[in-house]
């Protein structure tokens, strides 16, 4: 028993050993929790992410199982085994859908509406109007069951679902792109396809569908899944089975032998673990596998596939991206806590020289000693760990719910209890990378004090050597490397100069750029931190608050103390603090930004017919006025295909002058002019163009040059000849950037008279130069402005609707107000938000544990000057005193490497943007000069209180020792 | 290091140094230090020997050498016949836990741990099992009167107490020489009596050897070789009873092997006061030298004490009875 | 004191002071000497009985209050002098007026006119490691001086000077004694006996003897 005890005895004294030396034990804690939180607190949040995703998808899908018979899968037998699923009481309810999908067979869709070629728009897939389309038979019953219902109830639909009798349902996209309406008739949809025979010979095949009557049009609700949504899930015409049977004998072929169709299964979610995707992934299989089983037993070989599965691909790539978007917007406070990790590390060995000294008096050996140190490590990191991962819970929870920056959704408060989970992933790797850097460091570390000589143990702690760094000034180097991509980036992004640099070139700069300027900065902090105090310490001593003890910090600074490590950690953080905050604010206003950049207006609505609807819209209540987007398309220039977007230039003029325009015109629309000065030039020149930066590259031309404006028109309808016409001298008058109502760079703007002279040549009329343009866009400026209210929006939505060919309208505030209340997706606010808070934390934690440790050093001091007369406040005075002109000075350039690195993160950013969406326009860094000052200044005072915290011990203290001789 | 059978079987002094230098490295454009300069010593077993000598003369650097926590810049210190200057510092590691035991003025404890941790540590990185750790610990620290409060931190214990803590623990591996630098320098009256009583134990029964540094008369009656240290040599030595306070009393000086004696200090006032010539004459008679030297002028000490009126008896520098300063 | 010892450091001293008065305190080492000057310098506290300054009872004051008697009531000279280094001599004296809120013109003369009281005129910008021992010693009678104390106390002052220096430094002491401060100081030097109009010697935490220094040469 006592040899268990002697072995266990470690434990207890270890612990206690902890808690009687809390200064270096917290040093070294804070930092081993900070990197646990940190690592756990994203992997945490990216489960949970994975889960919702998953939940979100179960949720969405019609269907989760489907199966396809080998051999013969005619609707017979469809039918057959059917019969056999739904005897299996997981499920609810299955049907037979016969769907080309993607990889197997490529389909191409002709949509010619009017059947006289006019109308039709060719679905070039290399245009940008491409739209990927496949068409999908269903059985006539099917919006009555279990599966058609899911499908209508996530979605909206207009008209009526019914494929029976050569009707068609179609999506909202293609609806939109051929301008069709419920009840339109289609004189033929043309399907070619080919695919693959068994033998690999490929084989073309066509066929039409005619006389289609479009019964309903439907519009998906779910998440977005980026761009990779659209690449996976193709537009949808649904279509009854009869429709193949009669007029698709080809493709009903290819259905019969080739596992065109299959049995679409809706199982019953409360009995699968919807919570766990692993586990109902099993689950799933489990099902399949015992239907499979079962099919057999009746002589059918079927094979089933997770429906959930494919539908998840999508989010699963996206995911990918995000995690490595989060963990670079994550770098820095990864990086800072490794720091305070160092740190801690280091401080805890420091204040155990004396310690060291006596235990070896004492007897102890290296290997002894070690050991002692290596166990108050052990057991502080299991600590650490455990408050870290509850942190990381905490933590991913904030990211996920950021609405903005330092903004947290209460309402999403519910959801915390999904983030209470032990994900195995970060607990392990968390555990990896803290712990693995925690045993190297403080290994190498601890046996460097241990092996120095006993006699050497009152080495003085001021002695610091300049790192290596320092010593050979390439933090200079470092600092102006750094500051040189700043330069390119900020001629760039704010000077529009184009320095046509390459992407390798970018990607190095945007990569490295920020990294060497933070760094190096701060490095570079540490010398401005004993220079600038030297000039300005003069001013401190006359100011009046410090004048009772100016001779005491008088003294203090020609002594030079060691403040490099603070200096250090103050522009580290800071930087961070300001980055995250600049980024936070940029952020949430270019989601704003992007908004009034696609809408446009106040509101936009789009029809389906283009025609003039200004006197529709005029007469609605709550519009003040409108403006519409009209198009020339197909336009070439040279050999690139354009759109012609136009405007009223003149009214829209007009109005600008008295502040009452209707498009949102940002600042940045027009390269070097402003809104009013390139509408004015338009106004001036209205047969002019503005084009893109994109064009004018490969247009190679350039302001004051001329284009020509060609188009085709049939002359001869039966014969199908054509005719070029075409307009010269159109000059050129500038270049845009982006315009209200989603108008970007493969549109050229142009006036309204443009548009119509160029509708006249083509139609071969006459239309006046001020006749109101016809158009299928409209921008709407309402009277009620911001304050719009729901019932407002609805009232003139509801009005929108009346007007023939309406299709669809979208109100920005309302847009806004859902962006108010949905917490950022990708958590891009959370992690800066989480930036921010660790990084102040890391520097009041820091200054407060190196503080400490220097007040120690100084007890006599202080201990001899509250003999004489100083009060305790006057000691804390001196505390701050010593240090204030220091931290303001650090601050200060803390900030600005903060807004640098803010300017190159922009760039990064931005390409990740395109990704997520979003990425039509620039992201205009707004820098919240007001904020930053603020939180410079706070974290400032935050960290001047923890140096006068810390004086606390030498305030107090036992004052006998002033009269002790050292 | 050591093992029971060489130390048996050497016969030579436990302890000897000879020539031992210590000389730090000047800071910042200050000169070199020379702390000691060339210091012989030999301890027996079974020897108390006393140093005295005022702050600054190396006693410090003298007790680190000898205990093993310093090298010397030059010179050797042989503890049987071994050398531990020439010895690694993980192999110095057995000879602190059963050689030598330390106590200096302060600083010999780990703040965080109680009186009796500590010393269980001691005995634990020495490789004695937990319980036997325990009651040893138990044991001598009972025996210096601190079983009450022997699980106080250091902190919560008066000086006095924490020096005896710091004894305990440097007698739990029952060493074969303590080095003690001022032990009983914080310790009031009562409380000295105590651990000299100790001391005198261990000498007695264990025949452990001391060196000790000290201001104590008291503590420096129990030794029988007393020596002076100053400017980092020993500059005289001193055998029977002996005053602190009036050291010229009992010593002898020591003339080094060039020659050079130092001057004791109530002599060198007392001599300077009559000027710094002097006359010096050797004589030999009947087998017995003697050195006369004569001054200029005698100045005379007062019959009594000024300041408590208690008669002078002798040449001395303080008053015996109340400490004040009798002679510049 | 009360750190559990059973035996206590200083058991029921009693001790009065007047203006003028100018006493010595002597006693073998660790006869408690430095505890009971810290204690009547506010430092420390006592762990029963009472002390009195100007009418103050030290027991019964606030932090801030107790700081008040340091400032103006007590003026302290260490052994090691305890200037503050990279201050001038003037600087240091001023040092104390200024953390009692004093400052301007004024306290600047004065520290030049304690500086000169005490014989440093001619060194008054001198830094503590321009200056010798001795020197370095008046700049610290100077400074205890600087707010007008009630009572000067004094802890081996001497105790790192050379004779001659440290009878200078108690002539001075001597001088400010005559000029109406209360002085008391901790000292092993005979001269101080001497000089002071009362020798109290404390021996096993006691006072033990009291004597009037006869002012007869020795």
């Amino acid at each position: 028993m006592a040899d268990l005890r002697g072995k266990m005895e470690w434990l207890p004294f270890t612990i206690q050993s902890i808690f009687r030396n809390k200064r270096r034990s917290f040093a070294m804690l804070s930092g081993i929790a900070l990197g646990i939180t940190i690592i756990s607190g994203i992997y945490i949040y990216s489960s949970v992410l994975k889960t919702q995703n998953f939940q979100t998808v179960v949720e969405n899908a019609s269907f989760e199982v489907k199966f396809d018979i080998l051999e013969n899968e005619s609707l017979e037998n469809l039918h057959k085994l059917a019969d056999i699923v739904e005897l299996d009481d997981r499920v609810i309810d299955t049907t037979p859908i016969g769907s080309t999908g993607f990889d197997e067979v490529e389909v191409s869709v002709i949509v010619d509406k009017l059947g006289d070629g006019s109308a039709v728009d060719s679905q070039n897939p290399g245009s940008s109007d491409f739209l990927n389309m496949a068409p999908v038979f269903v059985e006539n019953d099917y919006p009555e069951t279990e599966i058609g219902k899911k499908f209508l109830s996530s979605s909206e639909l207009e008209g009526v679902f019914d494929v029976s009798d050569n009707n068609v349902v179609i999506s909202r996209a293609i609806a939109s792109k051929f301008q069709l309406e419920v009840d339109d008739n289609i004189y033929s949809i043309n399907m070619s396809y080919a695919f693959r025979e068994r033998g690999g010979a490929l084989k073309f095949y066509e066929g039409y569908v005619s006389n289609v009557t479009v019964s309903g049009i439907y519009e998906f609700r779910s998440g977005d899944a980026g761009i990779f949504g659209s690449f996976f899930n193709p537009e949808e015409l649904y279509f009854s089975f009869d429709a193949l049977n009669t007029d698709l004998p080809e493709l009903k072929r290819w259905f019969d032998e080739e596992l065109g169709r299959f049995l679409a299964v809706k199982i019953d979610e409360t009995q699968f673990t919807v919570s766990d995707p692993e586990t109902m992934n099993d689950e799933i299989l489990k099902f399949m596998n015992y239907i499979t089983d079962l099919a057999e037993k009746e002589g059918m070989e079927i094979v089933g596939s997770n429906n959930v599965q494919n539908l998840l691909l999508p989010f699963q790539l996206l995911s990918i991206f995000i995690n490595i978007f989060d963990f670079l917007l994550a770098a820095p406070v990864v990086i800072l806590s490794l720091y305070l990790l160092f740190f801690g590390i280091e401080m805890s060995l420091e204040e155990r020289r004396r310690e060291i000294a006596i235990k070896k008096v004492q007897g102890a050996n290296e290997t002894q000693i070690f050991n002692e140190i290596r166990n108050q490590t052990f057991v502080l990191f299991i600590i650490g760990w455990i408050i870290g991962y509850m942190l990381g819970i905490f933590g991913a929870w904030i990211i996920a719910s950021s609405i903005g920056f330092m903004q947290i959704d209460l309402d999403y408060v519910g959801s915390f209890a999904s983030y209470l989970r032990l994900d195995k992933t970060a607990l392990f790797m968390s555990a990896i990378v803290v712990g693995g850097l925690l045993t190297i460091q403080s290994r190498k570390k601890a046996k460097e004090f241990i092996t120095s000589e006993v006699s050497e143990t009152i080495k003085r702690f001021e002695g610091v050597k300049m790192g290596y760094l320092r010593r050979n000034n390439l933090d200079i180097v470092m600092f102006f490397i750094g500051l040189s991509t700043v330069s390119v980036t900020i001629l760039e992004q704010i000077y529009g100069v184009d320095l046509n640099l390459n992407f390798w070139w970018s990607l190095l700069i945007q990569g490295f750029g920020p990294f060497f300027l933070w760094i190096g900065g701060s490095l570079v902090g540490i010398r401005i931190a004993k220079f600038v105090p030297l000039k300005l310490e003069g001013l401190l001593l006359n100011v009046w608050l410090f004048k009772d003890v100016s001779k005491i910090l008088k003294s203090t600074f020609k002594r030079r103390n060691d403040t490099d490590k603070l200096a250090f950690i103050i522009v580290l953080t800071l930087s961070i603090a300001t980055l995250a905050t600049a980024q936070g604010v940029t952020d949430q206003n270019h989601a704003i930004r992007i908004r009034q950049y696609e809408i446009g207006s106040d509101y936009q609505i789009n029809f389906g017919e283009i025609s003039d609807y200004t006197q529709n819209l005029t007469n609605i209540e709550g519009v003040e006025n409108i403006m519409a987007i009209g198009k020339f398309a197909p336009t070439l220039i040279q050999s690139t295909v354009f759109v012609i977007s136009g405007f009223d230039v003149h009214k829209e003029l007009a109005l600008m002058k008295e502040g009452k325009e209707v498009g949102i015109w940002h600042e940045d629309a027009f390269d070097d002019l402003t809104p009013l000065q390139a509408l004015q030039k338009l106004s001036d020149n209205p047969e002019g163009v503005f084009i893109s930066s994109f064009a004018r590259n490969i247009l190679d031309t350039g302001i004051g040059e001329t284009l020509k404006i060609r188009f085709e028109v049939e002359i001869n309808a039966t014969s199908g000849e054509t005719e070029v016409r075409s307009i010269s001298d159109v000059e050129v008058l500038g270049i845009y950037d982006h315009a209200p109502g989603n108008v970007n760079h493969p549109n050229v703007i142009s006036s309204s008279i443009l548009i119509n002279r160029l509708r006249a040549i083509r139609d071969n009329t006459t239309i006046a130069d001020d006749a109101p343009m016809n158009a299928t866009r409209y921008l709407v400026k309402s009277t009620y402005g911001d304050a719009i209210t729901e019932d407002q929006i609805n009232q003139m939505t509801s009005q929108f609707n009346q007007i023939p060919s309406y299709a669809s309208a979208v109100s920005l505030q309302r847009e806004l107000r859902e962006l108010d209340e949905q917490p950022t997706s990708y958590g891009i606010t959370g992690l800066l938000t989480m930036n921010f808070i660790v990084s102040v934390a890391a520097a009041l934690i820091s200054t407060f544990t190196y503080s400490a440790i220097l007040m120690e050093r100084r007890k006599h001091e202080f201990a001899v000057l509250r003999a004489i007369g100083a009060k305790k406040s006057q000691i804390y005075k001196i505390a701050i005193g010593e240090n204030l002109i220091m931290v303001l000075t650090t601050a200060i350039w803390g900030s600005l490497i903060g807004i640098g690195i803010t300017y190159l993160f922009n760039g990064l950013f931005g390409t990740f943007a395109f990704i997520l969406g979003g990425g039509a326009i620039d992201r205009l860094v707004t820098f919240p000069w007001l904020y930053v000052s603020i939180i410079g200044f706070c974290t400032s005072i935050g960290v001047l209180v923890a140096t006068a915290v810390s004086a606390r011990g030498a305030a107090n203290q036992d004052l006998s020792i002033a009269t002790r001789v050292v | 290091m050591f093992n029971q059978q060489d130390i048996d079987e050497y016969e030579g002094p436990l302890l000897k140094s000879t020539g031992v230098y210590v000389i730090y490295k000047g800071k910042e454009g200050a000169s070199n230090v020379v702390a000691l300069r060339g210091i012989n010593l030999e301890i027996n077993r079974g020897d108390f020997l006393a140093i005295v000598g005022p702050s600054g003369s190396g006693k410090s650097s003298l007790l680190r050498c000898i205990g093993g926590l310093q090298h010397p810049t030059a010179g050797a210190i042989n503890y049987y016949g071994r050398d531990i200057t020439q010895v690694s510092e993980s192999d110095l590691v057995p000879f602190r836990r059963s050689t030598v035991g330390f106590v200096f003025q302060e600083g010999n404890l780990i703040e965080s741990l109680s009186g009796f941790q500590n010393v269980v540590r001691t005995l634990r990185y020495s490789g004695v099992g937990y319980s036997q750790s325990r009651s040893r610990a138990t044991e001598i620290l009972s025996l210096l009167g601190l079983k009450s409060r022997m699980h106080d931190i250091p902190k919560r214990l008066s000086g006095g107490e924490r020096q005896r803590v710091a004894i305990a623990r440097a007698l739990a591996n029952n060493p074969k020489i303590i080095l003690a630098d001022e032990p009983t320098g914080n310790i009031d009256y009562a409380n000295s009596e105590n651990v000299m009583g100790i001391f005198k134990d261990l000498h007695r029964d264990l025949e452990t050897s001391f060196l000790v540094v000290t201001h104590s008369n008291h503590l420096a009656t129990f030794a029988n070789k007393k020596l002076e240290l100053r400017d980092g040599r020993f500059t005289g030595q001193h055998t029977g009873n002996f005053d602190v306070n009036s050291l010229g009393g009992s010593r002898s000086v020591i003339i080094s092997e060039s020659g050079n004696l130092t001057l004791p200090p109530e002599l060198l006032g007392m001599v300077l006061e009559y000027g710094n010539l002097w006359e010096f004459q050797a004589e030999e008679q009947n087998n017995q030298a003697r050195i006369i030297a004569k001054p200029s002028i005698q100045e005379k000490l007062p019959d009594n004490c000024p300041v408590c009126k208690q008669p002078i008896i002798g040449r001395t520098q303080n008053c015996r009875s109340c400490g004040a300063k009798l002679l510049n | 004191m009360d750190k559990g010892e059973e035996y206590h450091v200083l058991k029921g001293i009693d001790l009065e002071m007047r203006e003028t008065e100018f006493f010595a305190l002597m006693g073998p080492s660790g006869s408690g000497k430095s505890t009971l000057l810290n204690i009547i310098g506010g430092l420390i506290p006592a762990s029963s009985g009472s002390v009195n300054i100007d009418e103050s009872e030290l027991a019964d004051l606030t932090d801030n209050e107790l700081t008040e008697i340091r400032r103006n009531k007590v003026g302290w000279c260490f052994q090691d002098f305890n200037l503050i280094d990279n201050l001038s001599a003037l600087e240091n004296v001023v040092l104390a007026m200024n953390l009692a809120g004093k400052r301007g013109s004024d306290v600047e003369q004065r520290g030049k006119e304690l500086l000169e009281a005490v014989g440093l005129g001619d060194r008054i910008h001198h830094l503590p490691d321009a200056l010798s021992g001795g020197q370095q010693q008046r700049v610290a009678i100077a400074r205890s001086l600087a707010n007008n104390p009630t009572i000067i106390l004094a802890d081996e002052p001497t105790g790192n000077l050379d004779s001659q220096t440290g009878k200078e430094i108690i002539d001075l002491f001597k001088q400010l004694a005559n000029s109406g401060k209360t002085i008391l100081m901790v000292s092993h030097d005979i001269a101080l006996a001497h000089a002071a109009q009362k020798v109290f010697i404390l021996r096993n935490g006691r006072v033990e003897e009291e004597t009037d220094a006869n002012k007869e040469e020795l």
